[in-house]
């Protein structure tokens, strides 16, 4: 087959990955473009990555049958996410010469929308903090039954609870940027997507007139969180990508799309961690253009540029973990054959 | 008073709360008692059909799974006990086999919980049953045959009472589940113990794990149940024999070499435990014969005497029975174990066919100290991994891709000879292999095609199943399954150095970015190696799935695309299914 006819057939991906792909190409652009002059905010990127979070929370955590289980779940996801941040984290404030206790115990997005920390923290801050609200509902009597036997409504009861928070504890006056980067502002979103993944598998799924009604809900619950001022993309990102989850569980994509997105799903953690290094060390090397107003040209360049080096930070990684464990275990039966010789 | 019949035909699950608060299962999450494990079985039968009902329940090594199995027993429905479908050729045998048998609930595991979900027929009356059948068990479970074996409660008690008897299990024996609940051994364990106010410590390691010990030490237990294979892969280290607690250990599931029953016999006169070589089949539920461990040195081709309550016998080819010692006839097996008989469809769940005795197919004798040796088989029966399977129905599977095919085999794996006009291409052999090692539920390793000029043919015309069996070539375990136990500190060190010093290592960097980025094709081994991969685990089981290997949402986008890349297509629930019905899914649409 002509290269250029192989590169465009189509090839099928669970829509959760691509979403992942999609999701974190719009924080990269996002970050790369902010100045005060850019005419859209492109936000919305991590608010799917919390929906898919929550999503597959619910998938492989909360399934498990005994507490016991589900807490050895929340706990190793936590871990799992919290040393690298936490590197990332003590490595920023080398690098800076300065110190974050707020930074450090993850909970610095209940005061403050700074960071020293060469990442965008708040937004482990707010899976880690919902983590621990799921660890402690664990320990409620009674909990894993309800779960067992009514997922769906827990759920539901969840996502309504945590919107009411938003409802309830905004409208302070500490700026809209604080405002987003809350745990009752978009933890939300992380329930979210536990209620997608059980309205459409197991036995709590649910046909097409209650996704519906789910996706109306989210779209309306979009509006009042975000609202349509500046920050509008989100309002219509976030059931945009539910509306994906709901009802096409496998997308079609061009293979060569498909492999792009396939590198960046997989990659998403590590470029969430690294890309802001990247933007810094753009912005270093005066490749942006010496214009400190928006620039479409230098904030595509700077995505690239940061998208690029954290895949390759990622590739590199993936890389020598991969080829360790395959010539590893070789070397490794070579010298159990010594021995037992 | 109680009957005391009552009590024992119902010993190992209607009575089990009068063990109160003893242990009885034991996982990773803690112990569940006995009096807890009742309340759980009666709370989920509340979930099952009222009145009587067929229910076919997949198993999975788990608490909920005994609970669910437990909860159909005690509500007194008729149980067939099967593995979990993985591929889409499993889901179309499973369909078969519903529509066959029309029952009326599927028990299947979701998550670590067992859900109840509606057959696919939408079954609502199900089938009459006969008032004493139980369990349902397949005679294979390999080849899809939609015969089972009808086993009664009586059936069920009386061998769960013998096996306990020769065992002299009681409260403080604890079983490692090393064996799947819907083979008839890993079943029988479970019963064996739950009669005696024992307890089971339940888990998916595989024996070879050093995860497995370590529960096994945690945990307290004091037993394991091995197949043939399981000493294979045991026997390049002897540490596990000195597990403190070990008290006892049980063979059966086919034929362990004389060799290695001496070996292992040995090592528990060494090490203070019992080996019981025993012998069985499904239809017996299942246990026929034992040999009393203080034999199993002297006599170790022999299968021992019957159960108590048992009676075994030879018979000539005439029907009479053969009283003299070390003439060869056919093995009978006779007691109250014996099955209802034989089911093919829903309307055979209303009769009672026991038979007066069971032939099990054997050929065997009795020596002059009254003991049995088998000495061949009179049908053409292999147990690879303790699964029974039929060469012949094997090769008729064959046959329906490569015109002509026999098979013969051992229990170390099976050859398919084809004459060479009857395949296109000799790369369709190796793909036919898998196809149907697939097909019967075996590694693809364990069944080769051998494309040979002609069938070899004995001079009577027959086929020559002993030339078939010289075409097969040499395998071995696959390393990781050996590797766990025997890697000392210094061997890691060693190996480390010499990785970092190996060219081979830069190049495979090379190799696996090129793969991850789609510009060279990865390699991957197997589903094993993916999990082992992606997860972190050095050595995953068959048996564990992404979940029960704590993947999360870190990790499951690169093992989804991994195994998507590896078996061409994944199913929606790949992450509940364990490694082998992954496995199985390799390559299966390439060849259809």
């Amino acid at each position: 087959m002509p290269l250029f006819k192989k590169a465009l057939a189509g090839r099928v991906m669970q829509t959760d990955i691509a979403l992942r792909g999609v999701a974190i190409v719009l924080v990269v652009l996002n970050h790369a473009s902010i100045t005060d002059s850019r005419p859209i905010h492109l936000g919305g990127g991590l608010n799917i990555l919390l929906l898919l979070s929550g999503y597959s929370f619910a998938r492989f955590i909360l399934v498990r049958e005994t507490m016991a289980q589900v807490r050895r779940g929340i706990a190793s996801f936590a871990f799992n996410l919290w040393l690298p941040c936490l590197a990332v984290v003590l490595a920023s404030f080398a690098l800076k010469r300065e110190w974050s206790w707020g930074e450090v115990l993850f909970v610095s997005n209940f005061y403050t929308a700074d960071h020293i920390a060469l990442m965008y923290v708040w937004f482990p801050q707010v899976i880690l903090q919902m983590l621990a609200i799921f660890w402690l509902l664990s320990f409620v009597p009674g909990a894993r039954q309800g779960l067992a036997r009514h997922p769906l409504p827990l759920a539901l009861g969840g996502l309504a609870i945590s919107f009411a928070l938003l409802l309830v504890l905004r409208g302070d006056d500490r700026g809209a940027d604080f405002a987003n980067r809350t745990i009752e502002a978009v933890g939300w979103n992380f329930v979210l997507g536990c209620v997608a993944w059980y309205i459409t598998h197991g036995p709590s799924r649910q046909g097409m007139a209650a996704r519906l009604a789910l996706l109306g809900c989210t779209a309306v619950l979009g509006l009042v969180a975000f609202g349509w001022g500046a920050d509008w993309l989100r309002a219509v990102l976030l059931p945009l990508a539910l509306a994906l989850l709901l009802f096409v569980p496998r997308l079609r994509l061009p293979a060569i799309v498909a492999q792009i997105v396939q590198v960046l799903s997989q990659a998403t953690f590590t470029v969430f961690l690294a890309h802001v290094l990247f933007l810094r060390i753009f912005d270093a090397a005066g490749l942006r253009g010496a214009s400190s107003g928006f620039n479409l040209a230098d904030t595509l360049f700077a995505a690239a540029f940061a998208l690029t080096g954290s895949v390759a930070v990622w590739v590199l990684a993936s890389a020598l973990r991969r080829a360790w464990q395959a010539t590893h275990a070789d070397a490794l039966r070579r010298q159990m054959q010594r021995g037992i010789a | 008073m109680a009957d005391p019949v009552e009590s024992q035909r119902a010993d190992f699950f209607r009575h089990i709360e009068r063990h109160g608060q003893r242990p009885a299962l034991i996982d990773g999450n803690g112990i569940t008692m006995y009096a807890q494990l009742a309340e759980r079985a009666d709370l989920f039968a509340r979930q099952l059909p009222r009145q009587r009902s067929l229910i076919f329940l997949q198993t999975a090594n788990s608490v909920a799974c005994i609970t669910a199995y437990l909860a159909c027993l005690r509500a007194g429905h008729a149980v067939h006990l099967m593995g979990q479908p993985a591929s889409d050729t499993d889901k179309a045998r499973l369909a078969a086999l519903e529509q066959a048998y029309q029952p009326q609930a599927v028990l299947r595991p979701y998550g670590d919980a067992m859900a109840v979900a509606s057959p696919v027929t939408g079954a609502v009356t199900g089938p009459s049953l006969h008032p004493d059948l139980r369990v349902l068990l397949s005679t294979s479970g390999s080849t899809g045959s939609p015969k089972l074996v009808k086993l009664s409660e009586t059936n069920l008690a009386a061998n769960a009472a013998s096996i306990r008897a020769y065992l002299e299990l009681g409260p403080a024996d604890r079983a490692m589940t090393s064996l799947k609940l819907h083979y008839s051994y890993g079943m029988s364990v479970l019963h064996s113990h739950l009669a005696a106010g024992g307890s089971l410590v339940l888990t998916d390691e595989p024996v070879t794990a050093a995860a497995f010990w370590h529960l096994f030490e945690q945990a307290g237990a004091t037993s394991f149940a091995g197949v043939p294979y399981t000493f294979e892969l045991l026997a390049g280290n002897d540490r596990w024999a000195r597990m403190p607690g070990l008290r006892q250990v049980t063979q059966a599931g086919g034929r362990l070499a004389p060799d290695m029953v001496r070996k292992v016999s040995r090592l528990g006169m060494d090490n203070g435990w019992r080996f019981f070589v025993m012998y069985g089949q499904t239809e017996a539920a299942p246990r026929i014969a034992w040999l009393p461990p203080e034999l199993a040195h002297d006599h170790p081709d022999c299968i021992g005497r019957a159960v108590p309550g048992g009676t075994l016998s030879i018979m000539d080819e005439a029907g009479m029975p053969v009283e003299i010692p070390e003439v060869d006839g056919q093995l009978v097996y006779s007691g109250p174990n014996v099955m209802m008989g034989y089911a093919a469809s829903a309307a055979d769940l209303a009769s009672d066919c026991t038979p007066a005795h069971l032939l099990t197919g054997d050929i065997a004798r009795r020596t002059a100290q009254g003991l049995f040796r088998i000495t061949g088989r009179s049908a053409r029966m292999v147990k690879p991994f303790g699964l029974r399977i039929n060469l012949d129905e094997v090769q008729e599977l064959a046959r329906s891709r490569m015109p002509g095919a026999i098979c013969a085999g051992t229990d170390d794996g099976i050859v398919v000879a084809v004459a060479a006009d009857a395949l296109s291409a000799q790369p369709e052999a190796a793909g036919a292999g898998e196809w149907l090692a697939r097909a019967i539920g075996l590694p693809p390793q364990w069944v080769q095609v051998a494309v040979l000029p002609e069938i070899p043919q004995l001079a009577n015309g027959k086929p020559d199943y002993r030339a078939v069996l010289k075409c097969r070539r040499s395998t071995q375990p696959p390393a990781h399954a050996l590797a766990p136990l025997r890697v000392s500190r210094a061997m890691r060190l060693a190996a480390g150095m010499d990785t970092l010093r190996s060219p081979a290592f830069y190049r495979r960097t090379l190799l696996e970015a090129g793969g991850i980025l789609g510009l060279v094709r990865p390699e991957w081994g197997d589903v094993r190696g993916i999990f082992a991969q992606m997860t972190g685990r050095p050595a995953p089981s068959g048996q564990d799935s992404f979940q029960s290997l704590a993947g999360d949402s870190l990790s499951f986008v690169q093992t989804s695309l991994a195994l998507e890349d590896y078996l061409g297509q994944l199913p929606d629930d790949w992450d509940s299914l364990p490694i082998d019905q992954l496995e199985a899914l390799r390559g299966g649409d390439a060849l259809v």
